[in-house]
């Protein structure tokens, strides 16, 4: 019994030294910002270092007021859970997390306000229950824009009424992606032609098919179809049909033109988010990315007789000549 | 003319899928050997077409070594199968998995786009050109050269040779009782089985300018879907039963692969396309079997 007293004794100590020490610790002046993100990638990496540009920006600048501690799972999702529960455990004053596992285990082991990047549905990943914000908790997701990449059809081909749209409904994400392109057809003008594939073999007789009734194809985010769009290529080049996707290593591999969200503009948009949580902001809405950057393939309009108008070529990030 | 683009890419990719379904009524209504090698020799025979062509090897040679590695799939089966007694489902299962890896590791990747790379398709290009979305020139090339393989082939099994090789699948007792030495046989019969359905990949990449490592998924049933099809609607007493069996796998699959670029084309709710094809597969069976209770019927009177 004694000693059982003892102990709780001196479990109480301990808890005030720590108290204490963390009273002790510089405190307002000295910020402590915690980053942990999944692994080394040339997006993921782009996204890090324009949130610490854009805090410096806002006044915490590394060395002076803000000190980090960052963490790289190198790629293996089963590390996320440590390295969460480790840096909350150092008691920052903001965790930012990169992509959504890092930003799922954070968001469970957190004790201090969170902000997350990269994550592509923050609310069905269970992040947050709703994109307007919680109390401890936002960030920025990369969604693909598909309203923006639907625009670019128009501006590129402004007599595209009917629009091509091949998919795979067994490929994951796919149902949510074609939801979002049926609720934004109409209000952009659109009439969509659907067809849906199982194979990456089924992909050239349904572009074939749909090539008699459509105006440009559109493939999205869909792997299946990716993997089978030299298929839909061929026909498109054949008939002369502008062939559209959702990001810029298909362009590479001949789609016409892409727009996609651009990592740099995605952090230094979670930079800010960062700045606001710091300074003690709470409730933030979700920011949802746009699309920034611009592919095009040279090649690929010439094989499909289309005329790129200049002002999009201009605001191009960059323009392939070659199909890979 | 749009009403003919159904019909066209049903005989182009039927044509091309005639080989698989060549083998698969082969291997199946002659050697008695039910092989589900052909998910992978199909894919090898893509992958290492995809990968010798990428190296700027002619098309000629990477189609022959494409073959050769099919044929070398086939041959696996079969020795898995007379070597350790392995059963003969199990050893085509075990084959698809190697040929699944090997073929990663041959295209050094998922997925090789062939675009830029001339096949033979290009050659019959200036026919294929006469209408804006039909293939002609493609169409005649294929058929020429289906009709050719599948009276080579027939010639082939009814030669010494061939007739040995038939003994071996219907009937290995009495094979074996007048000398014929049945692995041997089964071994050789498979190999060359699997080359055609390598054959069938190396047209669909040249056709569709890509190989993937999923395409030979699903083509043994669709080869099965093909086969049965066939064997129901051609007359099966007028000719030799191994003449029957090959008219049947090359029409079967012209009738099935018309069929689903029909069922694509009504556009019936997109997501059920797999039940669609099911269902049109069951319909013709139902109404060549509804036929035939009749004719019996009519005959017992």
């Amino acid at each position: 019994m004694k000693s059982a007293v003892n102990w709780s004794r001196c479990l109480l100590l301990i808890t005030a030294i720590f108290i204490l020490a963390a009273c002790n610790k510089p405190g307002k002046e000295q910020k402590v910002i915690a980053i942990a993100t999944l692994m080394t990638h040339p997006s993921l990496d782009a996204v890090l270092e324009n949130t610490k540009k854009e805090l410096a920006l806002q006044g915490f600048v590394e060395g002076k007021n803000v000190s980090y501690i960052i963490k790289n799972a190198n790629g293996q999702i089963s590390a996320t859970a440590g390295i969460a529960s480790e840096l909350a455990s150092r008691n920052p004053d903001l965790i930012i997390a990169i992509t959504t596992p890092m930003a799922q285990a954070v968001a469970k082991k957190a004790n201090c306000p969170v902000v997350f990047a990269a994550v592509t549905d923050p609310v069905g990943a269970g992040i947050l229950a709703s994109l307007k914000g919680e109390k401890n908790i936002t960030g920025t997701s990369d969604a693909w824009p598909y309203e923006d990449q639907m625009k670019l059809i128009k501006e590129i081909t402004p007599g595209a009424k009917r629009l091509g749209v091949i998919y795979d409904p067994g490929s994951p994400g796919s149902e949510s992606s074609m939801k979002q392109i049926r609720s934004l057809a109409p209000s952009l003008g659109f009439q969509l032609l659907e067809r849906a594939v199982n194979s990456t073999n089924d992909v050239y007789p349904a572009a074939q098919d749909l090539s008699g009734s459509v105006d440009a194809f559109y493939l999205a985010s869909d792997n299946t179809v990716i993997s089978g769009m030299t298929a839909a290529l061929k026909v498109a080049s054949k008939q002369k049909i502008p062939l559209y996707v959702g990001d810029g290593g298909t362009v590479e591999k001949g789609g016409l033109a892409a727009v996609s969200v651009g990592y740099p503009v995605l952090g230094t948009e979670t930079g800010k988010l960062a700045a606001r949580a710091l300074k003690g902001e709470q409730n933030i809405p979700v920011y949802i990315s746009r699309g920034t950057e611009i592919y095009l393939n040279a090649k690929s309009a010439e094989l499909m007789g289309v005329k790129v108008p200049d002002e999009i070529t201009k605001k191009a990030t960059k323009i392939y000549t070659e199909i890979k | 003319m749009d009403l003919l683009v159904p019909v066209d890419t049903g005989l182009i990719i039927g044509l091309i899928m005639a080989w698989s379904v060549i083998a698969l009524s082969v291997s199946f209504r002659l050697l008695n050997f039910p092989d589900l090698t052909i998910e992978g020799s199909l894919l090898i025979g893509a992958s290492v077409y995809a990968a010798l062509v990428k190296l700027d090897t002619s098309p000629v040679l990477a189609t022959l070594c494409g073959m050769l590695s099919g044929g070398l799939a086939g041959a696996l089966t079969g020795f898995f199968h007379v070597k350790y007694r392995i059963n003969k489902f199990l050893a085509g299962i075990i084959v698809v998995a190697i040929c699944f890896t090997a073929s990663l590791r041959i295209m050094g990747a998922s997925n090789i786009g062939l675009i830029k790379y001339r096949t033979v398709f290009d050659l019959v290009e200036s026919f294929d050109s006469l209408t804006s979305n039909l293939h002609l020139g493609s169409i005649l090339l294929l058929a020429t050269v289906v009709t050719l393989g599948a009276l080579l082939i027939y010639a082939g099994l009814s030669s010494q040779r061939g007739i040995r090789l038939r003994v071996a699948g219907s009937n290995p007792e009495y094979a074996r009782s007048l000398g014929i030495s049945v692995p041997v046989y089964l071994v050789a019969g498979l190999a060359l089985t699997n080359s055609l359905a390598a054959l069938s990949g190396i047209l669909l990449t040249m056709f569709q300018g890509f190989a993937d490592v999923n395409m030979g998924q699903g083509s043994l049933i669709i080869a099965l879907a093909a086969l049965t099809i066939g064997e129901r609607l051609f007359p099966k007493t007028r000719v030799s039963y191994h003449l029957f069996v090959l008219i049947a796998a090359v029409g079967g699959s012209l009738l099935y692969q018309i069929l689903v670029a029909v069922a694509i084309r009504l556009g019936l709710a997109a997501t059920d396309l797999k039940m669609v094809t099911a269902v049109l597969v069951l319909v013709v069976m139902a109404m060549k079997n509804a036929k035939h209770e009749e004719l019996l019927s009519e005959e017992f009177r």
